[in-house]
């Protein structure tokens, strides 16, 4: 029998000041179109979001927690892998524990000697020696086993003949997608709902850029929607669980209601199986939160005046977009 | 994409493995690891002789995911274009000096859904299948290798895959009347089978030739050419760069992209073959000669070229510098 799996708020998510100031805001101008917009990965300034590759803050232990709820009532449609995947699910371990290890020496050690591996997270108290490529020497497989140790969700390529398949993931924190759903499809099969972004030729350039990547040279972008509530868990599963909370968005409450949730996202080129490695690191900030940085909350309100109604209605904001507006105009704290 | 960082490494060995090939041991001159890589793998390397700079790629041979060092090996080239490049590698590099390379690339990886791998190589077109064939055989796959080469003396590396693949490879010698012939090779393939080829343009036209004959779909035939085509037929043209108000001459025996370099405009690139696209450039004015094999139908109509490999039909192209 299948679990019926529960969408729950995370009230830890609240941000502290020092999560505020380094919140990826996700606006560069008054105005939003789709675009590649690609930027080195791991490269920001110190004390930003992208200062390494995998970022690691306050919410740590609280999204560790959730995607261990979710995964203890769901696992059968959160971790998926194909066998062909192993490979690129080792690449994938080593790049994490090699860059968590070199960016949070306090959190993280990685001792290698050939393919004996010793790692030891004080964070949440693991340590494990194994082999390298030997995945009986791990509790999990290593998708699994490295992803629930870090934040965000992890998603593996296969590069083959001309396309890239989604063919492994570990998602738990889905913005309103299904990996169950998009096992297996191409880079074109995957992105199919997006709207306008098709006939401007914005995936056939993301697909060669994609497949064109190279080996420890990263890149990174910003996604962003709404999410009602401190919501991390909003798969197309749980829609019936989440969605309804979107009507109840008023002028009134949006402060407290609505978060601009952002995806910070990782494509990195897997060296050893030639896979490309896409992680999706979401922030959540408050609209109320958010507010309290004056320039932040005038250009949310310019870019959603400016917003097509195709994204609007892609990135369902249609029933928030009004609300968010009005309590942005009454909230001004300039 | 920005210009590719690139990394120094110190030769640590150098051998002669045939005459005309020489095989280099590098390893990370700060004594760091190197990046990981998969098989069919290639680095390109930026040589100097002080004087004149060659961008050269290279295939990694060995062991797939060795990171202590790569090994590459060179041919040494008479008459082709690319020789200054391999012959300063023969003659003026030796164990203990440093060079500069890139992070691997692949543009010629295997396809792990294969029912089974036919690999096929000539001359030094053998180099990519060095990594492969370890690859295939720590996998479990089911494969074997054609091998075509002109003289026992020339053909690299024949014994030891004669060694350690004694069942799965087959020889061909021309010297001794022993031909390839693709047909022959295709030929009673089971279903699902990739063909992978490296070596002269000639035996590439052969096998994708006869692949296509046979029905075999287009996915299923992997190749790469070791050198850009040939470019016996080329004529020298000028390149205008509006933006920088620059033209610069391309000779016979150059491209556009080391004409460019030449001229102090560097181009990101980075298989310098024709396959990746990385180099790619948008045409203003002219008519493109395209030799690529990495554009599609809309982007050869949307005025792209590929300057590692395309020139011109005529005397002047106009291009736009990338974006």
């Amino acid at each position: 029998m299948t679990m019926i799996l529960e969408s729950k708020t995370v009230p830890s998510l609240r941000n502290s000041a020092e999560a505020m100031r380094r919140f990826p805001f996700p606006f560069s101008t008054d105005s939003y179109g789709y675009s590649v917009n690609l930027t080195p990965a791991g490269q920001g300034e110190a004390g930003t979001y992208n200062e390494h590759l995998f970022d690691i803050d306050e919410h740590y232990r609280a999204e560790f927690d959730e995607r261990r709820r979710i995964l203890s009532e769901d696992h059968g449609r959160r971790y998926l892998t194909l066998p062909h995947m192993m490979e690129a699910q080792w690449d994938f371990l080593e790049m994490s524990m090699t860059h968590l290890a070199a960016a949070y020496p306090e959190s993280f050690t990685l001792r290698q000697e050939d393919d004996f591996w010793h790692w030891e997270n004080y964070l949440l108290g693991i340590t494990q020696d194994f082999t390298f490529g030997d995945p009986s020497t791990l509790p999990l497989e290593p998708l699994e086993w490295m992803g629930r140790q870090m934040q965000g969700d992890f998603c593996l390529l296969d590069q083959r003949e001309g396309d890239l398949y989604l063919d492994a993931g570990l998602v738990t924190f889905p913005a309103d997608w299904s990996l169950t759903f998009d096992l297996g499809m191409t880079f074109e099969e995957w992105h199919g709902p997006v709207p306008l972004a098709h006939p401007a030729g914005v995936f056939t350039r993301a697909k060669k850029f994609l497949m064109n990547l190279e080996i420890d040279q990263p890149w990174q972008r910003l996604n962003w929607t709404f999410t009602i509530g401190p919501r991390l868990e909003t798969s197309s599963e749980t829609y019936h669980l989440w969605g309804r909370d979107k009507s109840g968005v008023t002028a009134e409450n949006a402060g407290e209601q609505v978060h601009l949730r952002v995806e910070a996202q990782v494509l990195a080129r897997l060296p050893r199986s030639h896979g490309v490695l896409f992680s999706i690191r979401t922030y959540l900030i408050r609209l109320d939160e958010l507010a309290t940085n004056p320039e932040w909350a005038q250009r949310l309100g310019r870019v959603l005046e400016s917003l097509p109604p195709e994204i609007t209605d892609y990135k369902g904001l249609t029933d928030t977009r009004e609300a968010v507006m009005t309590w942005l105009k009454h909230n001004q704290l300039d | 994409m920005t210009s590719r960082p690139q990394r120094i490494v110190r030769v640590t060995q150098t051998e002669l493995v045939t005459p005309c090939v020489k095989r280099f041991t590098l390893e990370d001159a700060e004594g760091r690891r190197l990046p990981s890589w998969s098989s069919g793998s290639h680095v390109s390397m930026t040589l100097s002789d002080g004087e004149h700079i060659w961008r050269n790629s290279y295939s990694l041979i060995g062991t797939p995911g060795e990171t202590r060092f790569y090994q590459i090996a060179v041919r040494k080239e008479d008459l082709s274009r690319t020789k200054g490049g391999s012959q300063f590698l023969h003659d003026q590099v030796h164990s203990g000096d440093t060079l500069e390379i890139g992070a691997p690339s692949n543009y010629f990886p295997l396809a792990r859904h294969a029912a089974k791998h036919v690999l096929i190589a000539g001359g030094i077109g053998i180099t990519p299948f060095l990594a492969h064939l370890p690859a295939l055989r720590r996998s479990g796959a089911s494969f074997e290798v054609h091998y075509a080469f002109r003289d026992r003396v020339g053909g690299a590396f024949w014994e030891q895959l004669c060694g350690e693949y004694g069942t799965y490879a087959r020889f061909y010698v021309s010297e001794e009347g022993s031909r390839l012939s693709a047909a022959a090779v295709l030929a009673h393939q089971p279903l699902g089978t990739h063909v992978y080829v490296c070596g002269p343009h000639l035996l590439i036209a052969a096998v994708s030739g006869a692949a296509a004959e046979m029905g075999w779909p287009a996915s299923h035939v992997h190749f790469e050419e070791f050198a850009p085509p040939p470019v016996s037929d080329s004529a020298p043209f000028f390149v205008h760069l509006p933006e920088l108000s620059l033209e610069v001459k391309v000779g016979v025996r150059e491209t556009i992209l080391e004409a460019l370099e030449r001229a102090g405009v560097p181009i990101a690139s980075s298989c310098r073959v024709g396959q990746c696209g990385t180099c790619e450039m948008q045409v203003l004015g002219g008519e493109a000669d395209h030799r690529d094999r990495c554009l599609s139908e809309g982007e050869l109509h949307e005025g792209k070229i590929i300057t590692c490999v395309s020139r011109c039909r005529g005397q002047r192209l106009t291009l736009a510098l990338p974006g």
